[in-house]
């Protein structure tokens, strides 16, 4: 990403394989897994009710914060 | 002596300079001189006095790629004034497909573009596998300019076979890929379209979205060798998610010099901070360097459906679309089962809005009847009918959809991207360019055609908010310049292609939309004829006369990265 063009929110791709927990250890190393997960998904929504068979792709956009205030 | 001059015509010239009163000649195909006065005569005189002349429109985001292979005018997009369309968006394409994958590209395309697979098999003569093979199936018999992306999707499909649906490519994959997409571009192909949005008609994910960061940046590394575009459609509804593409586009901009457009950049009152915010973040992105170019399209969204097939205003109702998407005789039976309706109407009123639209039952519009007694109902609001005899406007739906055995036509009107407030400067801003029209798809839906007149209807004439030479630069020499075809196209300059159109600057606008039976095996598509476009000439050739309808001639040619480097 650009230097001086700090993003909207911070975010991340997904590895291939991830889950909501694989994501959650790799973003917040330091926090109970669960508890990270349910920030993650409350970030999320849209991949969290993205209806099946639809899957978590690596060209996704994990948000790893709130949206601004 | 030239072959053709056109005199007292207002010359629109594509750079958004005043218009003036001139004549301009034409030979082989050519525009060979522009002024006010031309020495020599010419063979063919045409006085256009009260018509504007300007370049030929220039459609960046169009799928005919399936119809162009039986309709070479690509119709009716060509009487709307449009000589160059681009095909290939969001990741689709017809070529390069192996034999094994013809079904499972078809059904996407069906699919996504919601093309009739009637129509589409009917159709189709599919011959080809390879990119160069897929154009010389029609390049001898197109009135109308082509130009074709190629689909990322269908790349990871050549290289991956059925992987491409299920993971990530290989290091060695992503290498067969840029060879592929080079021998692409060699062919002919424009550039490159992917998607981080469509789904198949499986519900999964399109081939492209399975790619990884690394894989993209790869093939956009090859953009960059060729100084070819790269086309997108981002999560259009999100602002944070949008704003976050713009970034990544951003970057592969810069990496890799290359222009990217993504399309659409798409109003709607359940975001109306959406466009202004996407907006702020391409300026933020162009004034770092990059080359983004969000696509804007003119016309508001209306949808025409039968209950005989799912359409996305229902998605979002999850009653409504199970019960859509059961066969017709179980549909007519929960339509008139009590407790059904029940949650139907509940769900009517009080559901979830489908995605960017804004549905309002009671305002649908009744457009067509099965049944004589029923016709004098069309072109009626349920709301109004319903308060007429007393009874619920979505109840009276069910009963004429029951009655009519599910034949009713109904259309909901400007359910997205209708608000002119919002859009009125977004759509006049430099950056932002004419496009998303979604030409050749959504057939059966509504009629992607004539965004072109209603350009001009609505924003130039209605609104105010643009000037005739403005309004033809946004739909020529922008065009051109973002997609690297102005050494050839999108201005009246000596030299360039005869692209143009003659059109009543008064009365250019769009018809109204009907279902037209003329795709090839059964079923019908919406469309609307032109109004105020006097004669179309591609390549110098009259192609196209609100006097005679469509010529004989064929003089289209097919548009490349290449052939526009090379010149």
């Amino acid at each position: 990403m650009h230097p001086i063009i700090p993003p909207v929110r911070p975010w991340t791709y997904p590895n291939e394989g991830d889950n909501w927990q694989s994501i959650a250890a790799r973003a917040f190393p330091e926090r109970s897994v669960e508890e990270a997960v349910a920030d993650l998904q409350s970030w999320n929504l849209y991949l969290v009710f993205r209806p099946a068979p639809a899957m978590l792709t690596c060209s996704d956009i994990v948000f790893t914060g709130p949206p601004p205030a | 002596m030239h072959q053709l001059k056109i005199r007292n015509a207002l010359i629109c010239d594509g750079t958004g300079a005043p218009a003036y009163c001139g004549e301009v000649a034409i030979d082989d195909g050519r525009i060979t001189a522009v002024g006010t006065r031309l020495d020599g005569g010419a063979v063919t005189v045409i006085d256009a006095k009260g018509l504007a002349l300007a370049p030929g429109f220039i459609d960046s985001h169009t799928h005919f790629d399936a119809q162009i292979t039986w309709d070479g005018l690509a119709t009716p997009s060509l009487e709307h004034g449009i000589t160059t369309v681009i095909n290939g968006n969001c990741s689709l394409t017809m070529a390069p497909v192996r034999a094994e994958h013809r079904a499972f590209v078809g059904a996407v395309f069906r699919q996504i573009e919601e093309m009739p697979a009637a129509a589409f098999d009917a159709g189709m003569r599919w011959n080809w596998e390879t990119f160069a093979d897929y154009l010389t199936a029609f390049r001898s018999h197109i009135g109308i300019n082509v130009a074709t992306l190629a689909g990322h999707s269908m790349l990871r499909l050549w290289v991956m076979g059925d992987a491409a649906r299920e993971r990530c490519a290989s290091v060695a994959e992503i290498t067969a890929m840029q060879e592929l997409l080079r021998e692409c571009l060699d062919a002919g192909a424009l550039g490159l379209s992917t998607s981080w949005v469509d789904i198949d008609h499986e519900h999964r994910p399109v081939p492209c979205r399975l790619a990884s960061p690394e894989e993209l940046s790869a093939l956009c590394a090859v953009l960059g060798e060729y100084g070819a575009v790269m086309q997108v459609v981002p999560e259009f509804w999100d602002p944070d998610l949008l704003c976050t593409r713009i970034d990544i586009l951003g970057d592969l901009s810069r990496r890799h010099n290359i222009t990217v457009t993504f399309s659409p950049l798409f109003d709607s009152n359940a975001t109306p901070d959406l466009v202004s915010r996407a907006l702020a973040r391409v300026r933020l992105q162009v004034a770092n360097g990059a080359r983004v170019v969000p696509q804007m399209q003119t016309r508001p969204i209306d949808v025409t459906f039968e209950f005989d097939v799912p359409t996305s205003v229902f998605s979002s109702r999850p009653t409504w679309w199970a019960t859509i998407l059961k066969p017709a005789a179980e549909t007519l039976r929960d339509f008139q089962d009590p407790e059904l309706r029940r949650q139907l109407v509940d769900e009517a009123y009080n559901g979830m809005q489908p995605i960017a639209m804004e549905v309002h039952f009671p305002d649908f519009i009744v457009s067509r009847c099965h049944l004589e007694h029923n016709k004098p109902l069309e072109g009626r609001r349920l709301r109004d009918i319903a308060e007429e005899r007393g009874c619920d406007p979505v109840e009276l739906m069910l009963d004429l959809a029951v009655e009519e055995d599910l034949l009713t036509r109904f259309s909901a009107i400007s359910v997205g991207h209708n608000n002119l407030e919002r859009i009125v400067g977004p759509i006049t801003d430099p950056l932002v360019q004419i496009g998303s029209g979604d030409g050749g798809a959504h057939v059966t839906r509504f009629a992607t055609y004539g965004d072109t007149g209603y350009f001009f209807s609505r924003f130039v004439r209605d609104a105010g908010a643009l000037t005739l030479e403005q309004a033809v630069y946004k739909l020529t020499g922008q065009v051109a310049d973002n997609w690297g075809l102005a050494n050839d196209r999108g201005r009246i300059q000596p030299g360039l292609a005869a692209d143009l159109v003659l059109f009543d600057p008064n009365t250019i606008d769009r018809g109204p939309e009907i279902a037209v039976a003329d795709l090839p095996g059964e079923g019908y598509r919406f469309l609307r004829r032109a109004v105020g476009i006097e004669q179309v000439f591609v390549n110098g050739i009259a192609t196209y006369s609100a006097q005679q309808g469509y010529t004989e001639a064929r003089a289209g040619q097919l548009v490349s990265a290449t052939r526009q480097k090379a010149a």
